[in-house]
């Protein structure tokens, strides 16, 4: 299967910031969310990949295309939508619609009005007029309706009250059953990404700490409840990401989790008491404070 | 790299949809300024000029304002730069619009300039007075429209708006102490000095120059935001 996003050794920096050699690859027909908290270098990265900005060392690669020399050609099967960006606030829906379409040759009218009415729109409303959420949805109506093979998506739920954020959702489940689209998308809300991604990249201060299936992550993490006398300080596994003493218990957070870790926890001389498995948010969490330590 | 002019031009549309109402008003205010300048008192000429000096500077400075730092305050730039469009085509784009919102204006009030001062009591030798004037405003909106675009600061556009301007005085001064310029101020027949087309020659080179650079600097951007 093809890649359509090749990100390699890319180095972005600014005065307080650096994005720290990254390297990603998001095969066609996938979807990969990209987590991290504010700051972690999100926006820039998909920022990179639209060819907004240009990395500084490194090579980016989308839909075959190097960036941001080929931008124009990447940018015709991209839809990009983010959270800063915005729209012509004195003019309305149906104005933006038909300057997209000036643009698009493949711009699917029935679907941005059939979006449109989902999405509870007025087209002949200016902008200024709509709310965050009606802005966002219009954000998505007008890449959704060019019906891009590529959809790379700047936190397209933040802000969103809980209705505005199921619809947006429901919508972007509907658009990913097309097994020919790709899509990039951040957010630092761990739950959107779990509705709808096959793959997980963590990304934390400019670095990719991990990027695997989701279904990888669940089973390769586990919350581990000990009973015994480990102090703070002492040795630990490296997979052990996180220790946390409550009582006469010890809470650990295994990545690569297997009989050998509890072997190794028993060599410690603790009781293994429970082991659960990890939520999503509780896996990124625990990457996020590895992260930092290293 | 290629620059497609399709993409150009449909940039440039997209400006001067959504500053049509900024155009019109300021043709407006430019007819309420030449019907002022026409009128026969000498009050009515003075204000006549302030207004329509005020209208040319302000719609050249209003359509930079509105449409480069409006649009990355506004935080559109980035809807722009989401399409298949290079840098270059959105900077190019918003040379040519800026120059259209501005000399579209600019344009109807030098021929109502012409056309007043030569049919009606306004002296005929005042013309090409008015129109070096005329093209040194022109000068000093190219220069700032050049150092917006490249810059992209608001703090930078208004600094040197207000160079220009302050600098404007001092030229209306000097060229009125010229005297291939003040002995003829008031003369009912039209003439026209060789020291106007020296500084209306040096003026239209210094725009061109000035948004040649522009344009050049902007070729070299890889991107816009």
């Amino acid at each position: 299967m093809a890649n359509v996003i090749e990100m390699s050794g890319v180095a972005k920096t600014y005065q307080h910031f650096s994005l720290d050699h990254i390297d990603l690859t998001l095969p066609a027909g996938e979807i990969m969310g990209l987590v991290g908290v504010n700051g972690a270098g999100k926006s820039t990265t998909l920022r990179i990949l639209m060819g907004l900005i240009a990395q500084d060392s490194g090579s980016v690669r989308v839909l075959g295309h190097a960036l941001p020399d080929e931008q124009v050609a990447a940018k015709r099967d991209i839809g990009f939508a983010s959270e800063d960006m915005r729209l012509y606030r004195h003019k309305d829906l149906q104005w933006h619609m038909g300057f997209m379409q000036s643009f698009f040759p493949t711009w699917d009218q029935s679907y941005a009005k059939h979006l449109a009415a989902k999405f509870d729109l007025a087209l002949d409303q200016n902008l200024k007029g709509f709310s965050h959420g009606q802005r966002v949805k219009a954000s998505l109506l007008l890449l959704l309706a060019r019906r891009p093979g590529l959809l790379i998506l700047d936190e397209p739920t933040t802000g969103l009250d809980p209705v505005a954020r199921s619809e947006v959702i429901e919508e972007l489940a509907e658009v990913l059953t097309d097994e020919n689209r790709s899509v990039l998308f951040s957010s630092h809300n761990t739950h959107d990404v779990e509705q709808l991604s096959d793959t997980l990249t963590f990304l934390h201060d400019g670095r990719v700490l991990a990027s695997e299936n989701i279904e990888d992550f669940l089973d390769k993490w586990r919350c581990v409840r000990c009973k015994g006398d480990l102090a703070e300080g002492d040795l630990l596994p490296p997979n052990v990401a996180e220790m946390r003493r409550s009582g006469s218990l010890v809470n650990l957070k295994v990545d690569n989790f297997g009989e050998p870790s509890l072997q190794m926890l028993r060599d410690k001389g603790l009781e293994v008491v429970e082991v659960m498995r990890m939520t999503l948010e509780e896996i990124f969490i625990a990457n996020v404070k590895r992260g930092r330590l290293q | 790299m290629t620059t497609d002019l399709v993409t150009v031009k449909k940039l440039v549309l997209k400006d001067w949809d959504l500053h049509q109402k900024i155009i019109a008003g300021y043709i407006g205010l430019g007819i309420l300024g030449l019907a002022i300048l026409g009128y026969p008192h000498v009050w009515a000429f003075y204000m006549g000029c302030v207004i329509l000096m005020t209208v040319m500077i302000s719609a050249g400075f209003h359509a930079i304002n509105v449409t480069i730092i409006g649009e990355k305050k506004e935080q559109t730039t980035p809807f722009i730069m989401s399409l298949p469009v290079r840098p270059f085509e959105y900077a190019l784009a918003k040379i040519v619009a800026n120059l259209v919102i501005f000399l579209v204006p600019w344009t109807a009030i030098v021929v109502g300039i012409v056309f007043l001062t030569l049919t009606t009591h306004i002296p005929d030798g005042i013309l090409q007075f008015f129109l070096v004037m005329c093209v040194l405003l022109v000068m000093n909106y190219s220069l700032v429209l050049t150092i917006t675009l490249v810059s992209e600061s608001e703090g930078w556009s208004i600094f040197f708006m207000v160079i220009v301007n302050i600098a404007v005085n001092p030229f209306i001064m000097l060229t009125l102490r010229n005297p291939e310029f003040n002995q003829h101020m008031e003369s009912d027949t039209f003439y026209w000095s060789d020291d106007a087309t020296v500084m209306m020659s040096v003026m239209l080179v210094a725009t061109v120059l000035f948004i040649v650079a522009g344009a050049l600097r902007q070729s070299r951007r890889q991107t816009f935001i």
